[in-house]
């Protein structure tokens, strides 16, 4: 489920977030910047708009739409439903998956990489499973913000138990989460019964609390630190100019001190478009090293998969088990690309950050959203094809071993014929049998040889079936992932040499400038200035 | 609650000895079971007694069911259900680790059996499981145990991968097939972990592996699939789909009803309806309102809300709650199924694994009484409906009706003549000739189908076969009459 705030009903923040953008961008238009205000245009919209999708998922039958139902009361049956009043936390149900090695639990995984945040549920009859811990382990490595429920309390009187049990897996595994026990049938009694303890103790309204005062107030806070930034570097740029116009008005006579300052201004343009110049290699760099990286990880984990399964397949006759087989393996193919797309996720997010410092030290510079979604290549590519020779007939095995014995008849009658005995007799039978028996055994081994090598060959064709469609999936999203980095960082990179020049010329042409139009445009520029500092302030007082 | 109340089992009797009498050996069995053990006394004076009666010992081995599933899937209760007593360890987490085998045996006694072979004594229930445990063995005098060796499984996609490798290892070696001759699967929702183990057991069926695979619903609560569902789900193509609806907790607690207990939930029962409910909708407001958490440990909020319901219901002395419960769990049509499916043929299986062993001590010596043996061997037909009934699931390729004909007239509901042709108890033994002719030329015909594929083709001839050996019998009873 997903939670998404609705512009209408904006809080005072929201609001004043929103005039201070409109402020700012009616400033930053002119002074002659409408990239910038571009971008705080966009900011705005961001601002005014800020839906917080929730993903709500788990294994089947672990009481998810009941859990939906009783933190989104309104809007039943719609796929996004808001928890709070003001609609600006959307719970998303996400499809039950079953197992983490199924292609339902891959399926829901991109969900879970676009949300806000996570709930992850799990019903008090039982503790959690090991496939259940791996799944999560992922959810949490895509998505920052993960809230584990245990659900069905009233109906296990154990449930205590259950939870510290589930605290001690989660402890092992790593995994940091709050966990809230629920029960959305003793809400629906509380709400029968107009009984407020029982609500309460039912656990829901702690939950949706949770979620609206922590999970939508730190997601706003991200938000809005965002913004913040956004505003500092815009103000930055823009007073940059300002401040070398400023400078070159107050010292018109080109004494020595404005001289100073225009080198300075110069300086530091120039250092900023060094700063920048490099961004372009470490973006192409970093680019190719991810993708060789993706790459070089599925090909590893396939070829695990296929030495694990050529084991599989020599240890026995694989005839007899080919289609469990091919269910287990095409389990462990699931596994591996999720484990493959997770990690083209986090490295891309880390590609991201390293290209942001070499705009700014701290890296605090906008980061591009990266869509990594696309389910279709976590699909199985096709089945396991089947053994051809599955079975031999009986009659084939036959007609192999008469055809062993024939020779060995021939071959001792032929010698016993010399000493003067018939053809065919007890000596040449003998061998007959002998000889057949052997074809016979020997047959067998053959055919299970055959088939462990069909076998091999099936599964090395299906790997590289999977190999072709998920590198071209995984290649074509890893250029995706570059070109959002490389639209984004462009133009970052613009604002700020256009600020460099800008900053040069503006300290130019207000040498120019004499009289009173000097001191008209020194009023001017120092107005700007402190308004945009004001702006500054203000932006920053709304992050706490 | 006084003293003498404590610990008193109500007569569960009842329950036992329909279990274990409802082994209705029809005469037909009776009638080749008399001349075969007329071969083990004609083997006497060649093997001498002792030899004789080891084999005859064999008849008396206990058929193995194992009870399998995920992770609290409500196996270990199950089985204390169905022996009668709360000897499996149970608990809120997972607890049962190991494979354990429950075995008659004169006086309980619990063993260890380390890898590699060698026995320990261990105190029962163990605190604590060793590193190198392979699996535990108990014994106990229980009724039902006589008939059936009970295994419980631990629970697959465990916390550990250890521990669902040791339920694999016994429900799928990797040298060899299982040693169960029946499985139970419980499952409360149907995952892809379910399904993958389904189809590694039934893979085994008719490979000389288990005999069948008996599908249970464990219902905890009233969540989860129901059985039309689950008869519908495309997902379980090939496998068992009739899972029954059973729930363990409900078996158990009827089957060890305490009068102090009954004296509670009466009690409970007596309160105003709005009053428990109220009481019943959390299990910190049944404490506070109560105060009897040792019932909330052992009923459950559900069971004590079901049990509540039955006394409610005219359910007004222990006995008749204990009955109700049991019969509301469900517990009974699953002891039927195993019945039906395993236990009526438990004397003819038994009897091919003693004869089997008698041939193989034989070797070589008596070669007449050895093809008398071989004779006696070569009439598998109980073992053939049993394999045709565990393969008939997966005959995709009959229509459905087709196929719950067939596993009727295969014995799948029963052995007796008028269960497998679907007639009134009281029939003459003329009219169920008629009909046994009957339904064998019926089958007969749809062996004439040039499309059958070989699998559908041997169940159509079993069933021939099944029809023709009634009819043999009903014409036996004709003339004898």
């Amino acid at each position: 489920m997903s939670v998404t705030a609705d512009p209408r009903s904006a809080r005072p923040e929201t609001a004043e977030m929103a005039g201070l953008l409109d402020r700012l961008r009616v400033l930053t238009a002119g002074t002659g910047r409408p990239d910038l205000a571009d971008r705080l245009a966009r900011a705005r919209t961001r601002v005014t708009d800020p839906r917080m999708r929730v993903v709500v998922t788990g294994e089947t039958g672990q009481g998810l739409s009941a859990l939906v139902d009783a933190l989104a009361p309104a809007a039943p049956g719609t796929r996004e439903r808001p928890v709070d009043d003001e609609g600006r936390l959307l719970l998303v149900g996400s499809p039950g998956v079953s197992g983490v090695d199924s292609a339902r639990a891959a399926a829901a995984l991109p969900l879970v990489a676009g949300a806000d945040a996570v709930l992850f549920v799990s019903d008090a009859s039982r503790e959690l499973t090991e496939p259940e811990i791996t799944y999560l382990d992922q959810v949490r490595r895509l998505c920052p913000t993960v809230v584990g429920v245990v659900t069905k309390i009233d109906r296990y009187p154990r449930w205590a138990d259950v939870q510290r049990a589930n605290r001690r897996h989660l402890t092992q595994a790593d995994i940091d989460i709050p966990l809230f026990p629920v029960s959305s049938r003793m809400l629906a009694a509380a709400h029968r019964t107009r009984d407020h303890a029982l609500a309460i103790e039912s656990g829901v309204p702690q939950l949706a609390d949770h979620l609206r005062e922590r999970v939508l107030v730190n997601a706003t806070q991200v938000l809005h630190a965002g913004v913040v930034n956004d505003v500092r570097a815009v103000t930055d740029q823009v007073a940059l100019g300002l401040n070398a116009e400023l400078t070159a008005l107050r010292d018109p006579a080109a004494g020595t001190v404005a001289e100073r300052r225009l080198h300075e201004a110069r300086v530091t343009a120039d250092a900023l478009r060094d700063r920048t110049a490099g961004w372009q290699i470490v973006l192409a760099d970093g680019a190719t090293e991810l993708g060789a990286d993706v790459d070089h990880d599925l090909r590893h984990r396939l070829r695990e998969l296929v030495r694990e399964a050529e084991a599989d397949i020599v240890s026995s006759d694989p005839a007899k088990r080919w289609e469990e087989f091919g269910s287990w393996l095409d389990g462990r193919v699931a596994e591996c690309v999720q484990a493959n797309v997770v990690l083209a996720e986090t490295r891309s997010r880390e590609l991201a950050e390293r290209v942001a410092i070499r705009f700014a030290d701290d890296g605090r510079v906008a980061l591009p959203a990266l869509d990594l979604g696309g389910t279709e290549a976590l699909e199985p590519v096709r089945e396991l094809e089947a053994l051809d020779s599955r079975k031999a007939g009986i009659v084939q095995r036959l007609i192999s071993s008469m055809r062993g014995s024939y020779g060995g008849i021939l071959m001792v009658g032929v010698m016993t014929t010399l000493a003067g005995l018939a053809l065919v007799n007890p000596w040449s039978i003998g061998a007959g049998v002998l000889l057949g028996a052997n074809t016979f055994r020997e047959d067998r081994k053959a055919r299970t040889a055959r088939r462990q090598a069909e076998a091999k060959t099936a599964v090395a064709r299906l790997m590289d079936d999977v190999l072709f469609h998920v590198g071209r999936e995984s290649r074509f999203r890893l250029r995706e992932v570059q070109r959002t980095l490389r639209d984004h960082f462009t133009a970052l990179a613009a604002e700020m040499t256009r600020t460099a020049d800008d900053a040069l010329r503006a300290a130019g042409e207000a040498r120019r400038l004499a009289g009173e139009g000097r001191d008209a445009r020194i009023a001017e520029v120092e107005e700007q200035l402190g308004e945009l500092r004001t702006l500054r302030v203000r932006a920053a007082g709304l992050v706490r | 609650m006084t003293r003498s109340f404590d610990g008193v089992l109500l007569d569960n009797a009842h329950v036992d000895s329909a279990l274990v009498d409802s082994a209705l050996v029809d005469s037909a069995l009776v009638d080749s079971a008399l001349s075969d053990s007329a071969l083990f006394d004609a083997a006497r004076p060649v093997l001498g007694d002792d030899a004789v009666d080891a084999c005859l010992r064999r008849l008396h081995a206990p058929l193995r069911i194992a009870l399998a599933g995920t992770l609290k899937a409500g196996k270990s209760t199950l089985l204390n259900a169905l022996i009668g007593h709360s000897v499996a360890p149970t608990d809120a987490t997972e607890c049962t680790r190991v494979v354990t085998t429950y075995r008659r045996a004169p006086a309980p006694v619990a063993e260890a059996v380390h890898d590699g072979g060698r026995r320990t004594p261990i105190r029962w229930p163990p605190d604590g499981t060793g590193k190198a445990l392979h699996s535990l063995e108990v014994g106990l005098p229980a009724p039902l145990l006589e008939r059936y060796t009970l295994v419980d499984t631990p629970g697959t996609s465990s916390n550990s991968r250890a521990v669902s490798a040791r339920t694999l290892a016994y429900l799928d070696p990797d040298d060899g097939v299982c040693e169960a001759d029946a499985v139970v699967y419980l499952l409360r929702s149907l995952h892809d972990s379910d399904l993958a183990l389904l189809r590694r057991v039934q893979a085994q069926v008719g490979r000389g592996g288990p005999l069948g695979v008996v599908g249970v619903l464990s219902r905890a609560d009233e969540d989860g699939p129901t059985p039309a569902e689950l008869r519908d789900d495309p997902r379980l193509d090939g496998l068992p789909r009739d899972f029954l609806p059973v729930s363990g907790l409900l078996a158990l607690r009827g089957r060890t009803l305490r009068q102090d207990e009954f004296t509670a939930l009466a009690a409970l029962a007596r309160r105003p309806v709005a009053e428990l409910d109220a009481a019943l909708v959390s299990p910190g407001r049944f404490l506070a309102a109560t105060g009897h958490d040792g019932l909330l440990d052992a009923w459950g909020m559900h069971g004590i809300a079901e049990a509540v319901a039955l006394v409610r219901g005219g359910a007004t002395t222990a006995p008749a709650l204990a009955a109700a419960l049991i019969r509301r769990s469900g517990l009974e049509g699953l002891t039927r199924i195993l019945e039906a499916r395993i236990g009526e043929r438990a004397a003819a299986l038994r009897m091919r694994a003693a004869l089997r062993e008698l041939r193989g001590r034989l070797a070589g010596r008596a070669t007449r009484l050895v093809a008398g043996i071989d004779r006696a061997l070569a009439d598998d037909h109980a073992l053939v409906e049993l394999r045709t009934l565990g393969a008939l699931p997966g005959l995709t390729t009959l229509p459905v009706p087709t196929r719950i004909a067939l596993d009727r007239v295969l014995g799948g509901a029963g052995t007796r003549p008028t269960v497998r042709l679907g007639l009134p108890a009281g029939v003459s033994g003329r009219e169920m000739h008629a009909a046994a002719v009957r339904a064998a030329m019926h089958w007969r015909r749809r062996l004439d189908d040039p499309l059958l594929d070989p699998r559908a083709r041997r169940a159509l001839r079993a069933a021939v076969r099944s029809c023709e050996g009634v009819a043999a019998g009903a014409a036996v009873r004709t003339r004898a009459s």
